[in-house]
């Protein structure tokens, strides 16, 4: 599956109940992203799993919901549920079964979610013992939930979610059994309801809509009280105070998102000084100077705080949440940049944490070592800056910067990143292709088609996986089929050195000419520029550009790149340019 | 009493409606078709009132009033057509006794 993400995701359901609750849940599920959804026969698992000619298959799902009872797909929880003796062992079995039926099916969709076994109507099985006992049911749920997590892990498309939170919020209407009695619906409204709200946030993890900074306010948000009027010392902040802890809790939580990727900054109105002499001094502060990657503290409006913030950080605004206990700012920010998420935020200050973990916006399918060194890069990126207004032209800061590339093809190691790379990056972005990690690893390995990842740093820090290449050769000649960058590190010639690898490899192939073909985007304009007036090639036009292969591409003067193979590391640059061709 | 039932159904028909498209709410009018010909409701959306409507009595009298079998099996449909025969029929069901 290529090309731009649809706008419309399909989500398909498998399930031995009636699932039409569910689905009308996700349908109406507020925010991105848009589904419809198809459901497999009643009760049909196995068949719908095991038979490719399915009709569920036919309009190749995006997301499928494999979400059954126990006691439907394992033997030995139906016959523990009728008083029956069990024999436990027999449960890994049974699940291992379950699990070959699901890695067939998932050869049909992109991703498919696997929902954790419930007890029946939160039953009790045989009372105060059923986890101790090795036969009751909570401990063969228990065992077999297990074996579920362990076989789902080796499919690399295939994600267990926990149901027992969605169970949770039904409360005492878990038991009540006249849905399924009624219709076959084993649980009541708000169990389904909670788990759209999951099913749209791993779509939105899958699809890379996931937030990822969030802009907050000080006062009565961060801290208790207004510091401005009480000095940092004034503040309610940890202590032997509910709310005093509160605060410290969200802090905490906030922290937490940064090591997950998201990146915290300040909009405040406020005295910079003295606000951030409060985040220097104050001894319970959990976010320091450092957790957070800019800040607008003044008294201006707000919404052109967001804004200015947004385009120093080099993000979206759809990439953005704003956080703040006033209801006018949150109206204001709301209204002018309505891409932003502005939840409505809770009066009391012990409510944040859980009003911040009922966003469900940031999810990621996996957190790669460049999400948790995210925050760190804008306090290195700071820095930079710092560097570059001491110094003369961009020529001398690059120069200074000292950035290095590593050039590796892809691998094992590296799909994850890559494949979030590659659903994540909109501004620069040649074809903005969206490929799960699987469609990745099977597109590149045609032995037509070559993919080159890059790794950056500079002397003030590493980017890690930030850029990647990929090449299909055609016929004589050969075509760039995705060339995209994190913006983090634009500018910093790192583009010419991809499209330097790109040429030396199809010259190394003894092929006639390269090509890019630039498709447009709301929002990848600077890829456009970019190969319009930077990269040297021949613009022949309609978003196609040339370069002939009898020509060398010059490395980019400053940087200095090598190429990894194995444990094997050699330079790449053997020429250098100071500017484009 | 049917004031209190009427609530009830009005509270049921909104948490029916959450399943609904929004342009398929079902409006809590007295003289809404519930079932039969010119019908607003599903069978699923019938279930979700239908159960949904014993919790709300069950609160708002204090007493469980068994009706998801009467609606959706063994009643006469006729007997609440509309969305104020449906007051109508669940109200005779509530004991004297309720609060």
């Amino acid at each position: 599956m290529s090309g731009k993400p649809p706008e419309t995701l399909r989500v398909a359901l498998i399930s031995d109940f009636n699932v039409g609750n569910l689905r009308a849940a996700l349908e109406s599920e507020a925010g991105e992203p848009a589904v419809t959804t198809a459901a497999s026969d009643f009760g049909a698992v196995f068949p719908t799993l095991l038979d490719p000619k399915s009709p569920l298959w036919s309009d190749r799902p995006d997301l499928t919901v494999v979400w059954t009872l126990p006691e439907s797909v394992l033997g030995t929880v139906s016959r523990a549920l009728a008083g029956e003796v069990v024999d436990p062992e027999s449960i890994a079995d049974e699940v291992e079964e379950f699990v070959r039926a699901l890695s067939k099916g998932a050869t049909h969709t992109r991703w498919m979610v696997v929902p954790t076994w419930l007890p029946p109507f939160g039953t009790r099985g045989t009372g105060v013992t059923d986890l101790h006992e090795p036969t009751g049911l909570a401990a063969l749920l228990a065992d077999a939930n297990r074996e579920l997590i362990r076989g789902l892990r080796q499919l690399d498309n295939v994600w267990v979610l926990d149901a027992s939170p969605w169970a949770a919020e039904a409360g005492p209407a878990r038991t009540n059994r006249r849905y399924w009695y009624a219709a076959r619906i084993p649980f009541p409204p708000t169990v389904f309801r909670a788990a759209a709200r999951d099913l749209k946030a791993f779509l939105r993890a899958a699809t890379g809509r996931a937030r990822k900074v969030v802009f907050l306010d000080l006062d009565n948000t961060l801290w208790g009280g207004v510091v401005g009027e009480t000095g940092w010392e004034g503040i309610t902040l940890g202590g032997h105070d509910p709310i005093g802890e509160a605060f410290v809790d969200f802090q905490r939580a906030l922290k937490a998102l940064t090591r997950r990727g998201v990146v915290l900054a300040i909009v405040s109105k406020n005295e910079e000084a003295v606000a951030m002499e409060a985040i220097r001094r104050h001894p319970e502060m959990v976010l320091r100077e450092d957790d957070f990657a800019g800040w607008r503290i003044n008294w201006e409006d707000k919404a052109a705080n967001v804004l200015d913030l947004l385009h120093e950080l080099r993000l979206g605004k759809a990439a953005a949440v704003f956080i703040d206990d006033q209801p006018a700012e949150r109206a204001r920010v709301n209204e002018a940049i309505p891409e932003i998420l502005v939840p409505e935020w809770p009066v009391d200050p012990l409510g944040s944490v859980e009003a911040l973990e009922r966003l469900a916006c940031f999810d990621l399918l996996r957190v790669s070592s460049e999400d948790s060194l995210r925050a760190r890069s804008y306090v290195a990126e700071r820095e930079r800056l710092a560097l570059r207004d001491q110094i003369s032209g961009p020529d001398e800061w690059i120069e200074r910067l000292s950035v290095k590339v590593q050039v590796e093809e892809l691998g094992p190691e590296s799909l994850a990143r890559a494949a979030q790379l590659l659903n994540k990056t909109n501004q620069m972005n040649l074809a903005t292709r969206r490929l799960s990690e699987a469609e990745l690893r099977d597109w590149t390995e045609k032995p037509e088609n070559r993919c080159f990842t890059f790794r950056v740093s500079d002397r003030f820090g590493e980017f890690g996986l930030t850029g990647l290449l990929s090449l299909e050769q055609v016929g004589s000649d050969m075509e760039i089929v995705d060339f995209l960058l994190s913006c983090r590190v634009m500018s910093r010639r790192v583009e010419e050195t991809m499209v330097h690898v790109a040429v030396e490899h199809a010259r190394s192939l003894s092929l006639g000419e390269l090509r890019a073909r630039f498709s447009p985007t709301e929002r990848n304009a600077p890829m456009l520029a970019f190969w319009k007036d930077a990269s040297g090639f021949e613009d022949r036009g309609e978003g196609l550009f040339g370069w002939d292969l009898a020509n060398a591409y010059p490395m980019p003067r400053g940087v200095e790149a090598a190429v990894a193979s194995g444990s094997q590391t050699s330079a790449v640059a053997d020429t250098t340019r100071s500017s484009a061709p | 009493m049917e004031s209190r039932v009427y609530r009830c159904v009005s509270e049921a028909i909104a948490e029916a409606n959450q399943f609904r498209p929004e342009d398929a709410q079902i409006p809590a009018e007295v003289d809404t078709i519930l079932v039969g010909e010119d019908a607003v409701l599903d069978s699923l959306s019938m279930v979700n009132l239908a159960v949904a409507l014993e919790g709300a009595i069950e609160r708002e009298f204090g007493e469980a009033v068994g009706i998801v079998g009467d609606l959706l099996g063994s009643a006469d449909p006729s007997a609440f057509r509309t969305v104020g025969l449906l007051t109508e029929f669940v109200a005779a069901r509530i004991p004297s006794s309720a609060s």
